[in-house]
């Protein structure tokens, strides 16, 4: 075999691929555009402040118990100070007698980006009108005029102490002007729902802050204790990783196979694979498609992971990341893409256009799915004797032993390297069955072949 | 080539051929489509290997291992669309040994000689067909091959490139390279040929330099053209009880009187002239064409199947372009 002229097919396969406009956009531009997008829109997100919203709130105390109270927690010191304790609470990481709820933290959200509300409140008591003050909120006013309604607020007769034939208590109901900021008419609800809770705690003769006290428990989370120190360990993470693995080796080995199967379909029908094969010899020329679209795969590999791992170190998350992996990775992909190259390019000199190759290349593709569907439960028991088994049988092997390596259990090093050795001596015996039926695929025009025909030719090969 | 078979499925595509290539010579194959002359020069190129049989080239035993000394124009040829033509031309010139700095300048010289000097920074697709074809030729040539294989090198080509083409070709071939380029179409083999090499049917039928085969095949016909339609009767009254005369029948609008073996011409000639005014009469000379149905078909074939066999060979002509890619199962022959 000339190695100049596989590198030569090599390098012409991937330039025709990975240099040309549909590639770096697709593949390169689209990613890092949404890895730009992203951080901006967050950006973006967290810099749309609330506007200091300032008008009038109407509550309708149908219950004449809660009213004051949420006037006093509406008027903007109230607000401001709310927003400060759960703040704190946030940035402490450790409560201080008050369990910092959803609606807490949204608080500190806002409270850290924008100004707090400005609202007056009226009382109308059991008997006012709500009628009426909800047509206020169709007053025309100017924005920022205090005379503004901005919302009503109706709270359920039984809100507080339960009617004597129902089991449960009632509610309240916020009435806003269709333009009022969902940040503030947030903070009304939540700070009517807690007002309602906190009268219900007195009522029953029970102290709010001590309730608080008593369900609030303080974690400090799952550490991980290693020689090099005691760190906290990210679950969510390290349920992901070895999913992302697999996914990152699916999308390397799935694109660049994809590309391999469509540049030798259009070699073929545009009729110039024999041109060069007067040139090469079928196997030099197999051996460079494969070589150059492996660079294809590579490129995609590096750059996805590469995004992925300067984003695990800026979040501070690089204790997550594994030298095992990082080493083992390019060996797998380069055992599964062997595997499926192979397949591709004998099914690619095999047809005479794309729309053929679908049916031939369903094997492949279920390999694939199924090794991707199935890196989920070797993910959770990565040392099941099912999960083993399937780390040496190819041509799923390389996902299965990739997956166990990635996860919390990794295996023994010689299950590794024998899986290494299975799957690279099933990688060879694809290459050579893929060579024979090259051979005789790049010269049949005509009736696309079955995959009984595949077999004859390598037979015939 | 020794005893070389070659079949796909139950179809022979090429039986039994025998064959010798002296160095230096400009070889024709000639045959109608599908007699196997493409699948012979694969077995030469070693794209396709033969089911039983020998065959050599340039003193090796396979072109696998002289590849690069070899400029092979296949049938089925066909570009990379999306290449610029210079760069296409410098990787096929690398894929077959050539490299360097002079590459590059060759690759322009050639493009000028063929007048696409300025079609270098063109994508392949935005060619003309024949504009294509005469980049594939710089291809095979750009290396400068010892041995050129050329399979239909005219098919599709206009008359004033078919000319170019045909120049260059006899240019390699005084240049001292070996030349084998197979056609269809008899007449171009007759211009450029010094051997003639028949297929038909898988079969190798003829194989002669030029002129042994002129000498052999002597001149035995008369072409007598009346000045009218009933001048050619009276002209064909006058010979066809003649005993030289083998048989008379009407050829493109032209009376041919065939001779039998060794009969003088003068005397059918002068019967002819004298029985009707003519506006034309000619020895005709067989062409390959007349030599290929004669061979395949016998001396003893009758007219119509003669007319039969020539009309398809036009047929063929006519048609190469369209034959391309219509196989079938199997492998174009």
């Amino acid at each position: 075999m000339n190695i100049l002229k596989v590198t030569d097919v090599a390098r012409r396969e991937f330039a025709s691929t990975a240099l040309t406009k549909g590639f770096i956009i697709g593949a390169l531009v689209v990613p890092a555009v949404f890895g730009c997008i992203m951080p901006l829109i967050g950006f973006l997100v967290n810099s749309a402040k609330p506007p200091a919203e300032v008008g009038r709130v109407a509550i309708v105390d149908r219950s004449g118990q809660v009213g004051e109270v949420l006037a006093e927690r509406l008027a903007p010191d109230a607000l401001a100070a709310a927003r400060e304790k759960a703040m704190g609470n946030l940035t402490s990481g450790a409560p201080d007698g008050s369990a910092p709820d959803t609606s807490d933290v949204a608080a500190a959200a806002s409270a850290m980006l924008g100004q707090v509300p400005q609202l007056t409140t009226e009382v109308l008591g059991p008997d006012g009108d709500i009628d009426g003050a909800k047509n206020a909120l169709l007053d025309v006013h100017a924005k920022g005029d205090p005379e503004r309604m901005l919302a009503v607020v109706e709270i359920d007769a039984d809100a507080v102490q339960r009617a004597p034939d129902k089991t449960s208590f009632g509610g309240y109901t916020v009435f806003t002007r269709p333009e009022v900021d969902v940040r503030t008419s947030g903070t009304i609800e939540d700070t009517t729902e807690r007002a309602i809770r906190d009268t219900r705690y007195t009522i029953a003769g029970i102290n709010a802050d001590e309730i608080r006290a008593l369900t609030s428990v303080r974690s400090g989370g799952v550490q991980e204790v290693t020689a090099a120190g005691t760190r906290e360990s990210n679950k969510a993470l390290k349920m992901i990783m070895p999913f992302a693995v697999i996914m990152l080796l699916f999308m390397g080995v799935m694109t660049s196979g994809q590309y391999l199967l469509t540049t030798m379909v259009e070699e073929k029908s545009s009729r110039v694979v024999e041109v060069l094969l007067s040139a090469l010899s079928p196997m030099e020329l197999m051996a460079g498609k494969i070589l150059g679209q492996l660079g294809v795969g590579l490129t995609l590999i590096v750059m996805y992971s590469g995004v992925g791992i300067v984003a695990l170190v800026y979040f501070g998350l690089s204790n997550e990341l594994k030298v095992t992996q990082l080493i083992y990775m390019p060996i797998f992909f380069l055992i599964a893409y062997t595997m499926i190259a192979s397949f591709m390019a004998a099914i690619g000199s095999a047809v005479n256009e794309l729309r053929e190759a679908q049916s031939l290349m369903a094997p492949a593709m279920i390999v694939l799915i199924l090794a991707l569907y199935l890196s989920f439960p070797v993910s959770l028991s990565p040392n099941a004797p099912w999960a083993v088994a399937m780390s040496f049988i190819p041509p799923v092997s390389p996902f299965a032993m990739l997956t166990r390596i990635a996860s919390s259990e990794p295996p023994p090093w010689w299950q590794i390297w024998a899986s290494i050795g299975v799957s690279s001596f099933a990688a060879w015996v694809m290459v050579w069955v893929a060579a024979k039926i090259f051979r005789v695929g790049l010269l049949m025009f005509g009736k696309p072949p079955n995959l009984g025909t595949l077999i004859k030719w390598v037979r015939m090969a | 080539m020794k005893g070389v078979r070659k079949t796909f499925g139950k179809k022979v595509a090429v039986e039994g051929i025998d064959l010798a290539v002296p160095e230096g010579e400009l070889v024709g194959f000639i045959g109608p489509n599908g007699a196997g002359k493409s699948t012979t020069i694969r077995m030469i190129m070693s794209i396709l290997f033969p089911d039983t049989g020998e065959l050599s080239v340039l003193g090796r035993k396979s072109a696998v291992e002289s590849k690069d000394r070899i400029g092979y124009l296949p049938e089925e040829r066909g570009v990379y669309k999306k290449m610029k033509v210079g760069a296409f031309l410098r990787y096929m010139g690398r894929l077959k040994g050539a490299s360097g700095a002079g590459l590059a300048k060759r690759v322009d010289e050639w493009l000028e000689r063929v007048e696409l000097g300025d079609v270098r920074n063109k994508k392949c697709e935005e060619l003309s067909k024949g504009m294509q074809q005469k980049v594939q030729f710089i291809g095979c040539v750009l290396h400068e091959p010892d041995l050129l294989i050329l399979d239909e090198p005219f098919s599709g080509l206009d008359p004033v490139n078919m000319r170019l083409l045909r120049d260059l070709i006899r240019e390699q071939h005084e240049a001292g390279r070996t030349v084998i380029f197979s056609t269809h179409v008899m007449v171009q083999a007759e211009q450029l040929c010094d051997h003639i090499v028949m297929i038909h049917n898988g079969r190798k039928v003829l194989d002669d330099p030029l002129g042994a085969i002129r000498t052999r095949h002597e001149a035995r016909a008369i072409r007598f053209e009346g000045i009218d339609g009933a001048a050619n009767g009276r002209a064909a009254e006058a010979v066809a009880a003649m005993p030289e005369v083998e048989s008379v029948t009407n050829v493109d609008g032209q009376l041919e009187a065939r001779l039998v073996a060794g009969a003088d011409p003068a005397r059918t000639i002068a019967a002819m002239t004298s029985a009707a005014p003519m506006a034309r009469v000619e020895l005709h000379r067989p062409t390959l064409e007349d030599i290929f149905i004669e061979i395949v078909q016998g001396s003893a074939a009758d007219d119509d199947e003669r007319a039969r066999l020539r009309a398809q060979l036009r047929a063929d002509g006519a048609g190469h372009s369209r034959a391309h890619g219509a196989a079938g199962e199997g492998v174009g022959a």
